[in-house]
């Protein structure tokens, strides 16, 4: 079971046009990046460097392309949540918000406490496949620390592939380290791909420093990359959706060229994040449904054109708390995403305020706006027995399906929410009327009193803290 | 329409030739250029402001009306003596070290400039030392400080430390801005000010200098 169709905006030409439009770009005005290394790597294998701008020729571009896997396996610690990236619909944690949300304490900065504990709902939750990276970021810890006790949160809490964070050179070694040290074997690793990292683009066409040095860095530990340019439509991309659609392409074509000439086969997720602009503040508009056009743009290229494993940012509302707002925009952004053929989704775990705050409830809610996209995307069955016409006609004109033994057989199959109330009024009125988030709220503080205390066992445990204690001790 | 209206009316709508054209020729008609910046380009820019917060004019017309000022502002900035340059206009404003996003940073700039400040704008990836440099060299009494990044906005306090270092201090308001900088945020680095936007900087700023 599939669905039939997928939302495109682009006709066949189109890609053409959006291709040779980037190699236009890429060759004569060139994509900017701000690492020594990088600049190296390009003027080795022929490309014209002028300072800090590189210019891509089209064999670059080929080449970078059929070395790129289409598919590729990403290992969690636990082998049973293994994923395949490039094909369904893999959900992994938000990546940036700075504030925490929930119905008793209000919106306030989030800790590493709170950051543990989204990692615990995500391992906890049957939707989400992928750990790790910055569905919070903590404010009470150092920030020479924090790379550190994050992943250690991390691996701690969870046992499916876990996502790093985008750092400098010294402190991506340590992330891929630590990961290495809960696989087993040293040079596991490079075998392997294990652990992936968001990385965006410096729009328009440029790279700065750290991004870099983590691309770097993780392809030569042959991890996985998942190079999202996160432009605004009329801010730092053309008004014109097509347009930003282009340069969002020419930046990951870019990105994927360096990725693949530091160690071809590097697996890269062609990631979309973009979004038109909010022309009153000259920021990003969250809710539009603009945004996902643009991306659905994009996710054609990345997998009609270019064959590669496309992600994109879908689930995302501008509402400031769980209110209806939050509800149509969220569902409007992930089901467009879906439609679009998006393989993987990121901010779609209870964002709100345009990715500045993730909220408890929200992220129960979003599971379950999750299972509803994942359902549509099945389609319908359409095999003979489905066609059902021995049981319309044994039933005839006055029987019920309810008790036909077809019935009993796959009733259960049917779709049901988790979190949403389908009963009748006066069994919801006698239960207190309650609101979804009431629900959201009480269930997401059942599973973290529910969540193990730690999923490492003692002997990992003792030396990732030790490993952590050097790094600390190296730094100070 | 008087003259000065008109050039009002140019700045606001964002036509910058004709502010161009309109203000050479009152400063070759001996006109005070003092009259023609408060009567005339200023009072442009007043129309725009509370439309802008009103959400009736969005940001690219404050842009276009503000780059119309200054084709105006470059006319008759040279002939000002030096008694009509308020030196405590000025303002230092660059995103901190290590961080490379300027857009918001520049829009500052540029509402900031249409309020009349001469603003000194010392780019991105601006170390502690270059904002001291740069307080210094031109008798500063505000600083701008910009991050987009939760790993850069750090930075901001390495900066506000080195200016107290310096002894400069109570000399500067330090203002900070960026998506991920709060209230909380700018009270806990130290620094006097939190503008959500390009605005609230110019209006905290102007409230600083008076």
């Amino acid at each position: 079971m599939a669905l039939k169709s997928r939302l495109e905006v682009l006709t066949k030409d189109d890609l053409v046009r959006v291709h040779e439009a980037t190699l236009k770009i890429l060759r004569e005005t060139g994509v900017v990046f701000h690492n020594e290394e990088a600049i190296e790597v390009f003027k080795k294998h022929g490309a014209r460097v002028e300072n800090k701008t590189v210019f891509i020729t089209r064999e670059l571009v080929d080449q970078a392309l059929a070395t790129a896997p289409r598919t590729f396996r990403m290992r969690a610690r636990n082998d049973k949540y293994s994923v395949t990236v490039g094909e369904g619909f893999l959900i992994q944690p938000n990546v940036g918000p700075v504030y925490i949300q929930d119905l008793v304490k209000g919106r306030r900065e989030a800790t590493l406490e709170d950051y543990a504990n989204i990692q615990k709902l995500c391992q906890a939750s049957d939707v989400v496949d992928l750990v790790g990276t910055i569905p919070v970021d903590p404010s009470d810890v150092k920030s020479s620390d924090k790379y550190l006790l994050m992943m250690y949160e991390a691996l701690k809490n969870t046992e499916k592939p876990v996502i790093g964070f985008c750092a400098n050179t010294q402190q991506v070694r340590q992330q891929l380290d630590m990961v290495e040290m809960t696989m087993g074997t040293p040079g596991f690793l490079l075998e392997n791909h294990c652990t992936a990292v968001l990385v965006n683009s410096l729009s328009p066409l440029a790279y700065a420093p750290d991004t870099l040095e983590t691309m770097i860095e993780y392809a030569k530990r042959n991890q996985v990359i998942l190079l999202a340019p996160c432009i605004m439509a009329g801010v730092s991309g053309p008004i014109s959706l097509l347009g930003t659609a282009v340069l969002q392409n020419t930046e990951t074509i870019a990105g994927l060229v360096l990725v693949q000439l530091v160690n071809p086969g590097t697996p890269l997720v062609y990631a979309t994040a973009s979004t038109s602009g909010y022309m009153k503040e000259a920021t990003y508009a969250a809710g539009s449904p603009e945004a996902m056009l643009i991306n659905t743009a994009s996710l054609q290229m990345g997998l009609d054109y270019y064959h590669l494993p496309v992600r994109t940012m879908s689930g995302i509302t501008h509402s400031k708390t769980v209110d209806c707002q939050a509800g149509y925009e969220t569902m409007q952004s992930l089901l467009m995403g879906m439609l679009s053929g998006a393989q993987m989704s990121v901010q779609s775990l209870g964002v709100l305020d345009a990715i500045m705050t993730t909220s408890y409830e929200k992220f129960i809610i979003d599971e379950e706006l999750i299972r509803r996209v994942r359902r549509i995307s099945q389609g319908i069955d359409t095999s003979d027995e489905a066609l059902a016409v021995d049981v319309i006609q044994e039933i005839g004109h006055t029987g019920t399906y309810l008790s036909h033994i077809s019935t009993f057989e796959k009733f259960r199959s049917l779709w049901t929410p988790t979190i949403s109330d389908w009963g009748n009024y006066s069994d919801w009125k006698n239960a207190g009327s309650e609101d979804v988030v009431i629900k959201a709220n009480r269930k997401y503080q059942h599973i973290l009193q529910n969540a193990p205390e730690t999923l490492l066992d003692s002997e990992t445990d003792k030396a990732l803290l030790e490993f952590i204690e050097k790094a600390r001790a190296h730094q100070s | 329409m008087s003259d000065f209206d008109q050039l009002a009316d140019y700045v606001f709508k964002g036509n910058a030739a004709a502010v161009k054209e309109l203000t050479q020729k009152l400063v070759n008609a001996g006109g005070d250029p003092m009259e023609i910046i408060s009567k005339g380009l200023l009072i442009g820019m007043d129309i725009v402001t509370p439309k802008f917060k009103a959400g009736e004019m969005y940001v690219p017309e404050v842009m276009m009306a503000a780059r119309a000022l200054s084709e105006g502002m470059n006319i008759v900035k040279p002939l000002l003596t030096g008694a009509d340059i308020a030196v405590s206009k000025t303002i230092i404003i660059g995103t901190v070290a290590g961080d490379l996003h300027d857009i918001g940073k520049n829009l500052v700039v540029m509402i900031m400039e249409s309020g009349g400040f001469n603003v000194v704008d010392l780019g991105v990836d601006v170390s502690p030392e270059k904002f001291v440099a740069a307080i210094k060299e031109h008798d500063a009494k505000i600083v701008g400080l910009s991050a987009l990044l939760t790993t850069t906005m750090l930075n901001m306090k390495v900066t506000i430390d080195h200016i107290a270092k310096e002894g400069l201090r109570d000399q500067v308001k330090i203002l900070v801005g960026g998506a991920p900088v709060s209230q909380s945020f700018a009270d806990e680095v130290g620094a006097d000010g939190y503008c959500a936007d390009a605005m609230a900087a110019k209006e905290m700023a102007t409230a600083f200098l008076n």
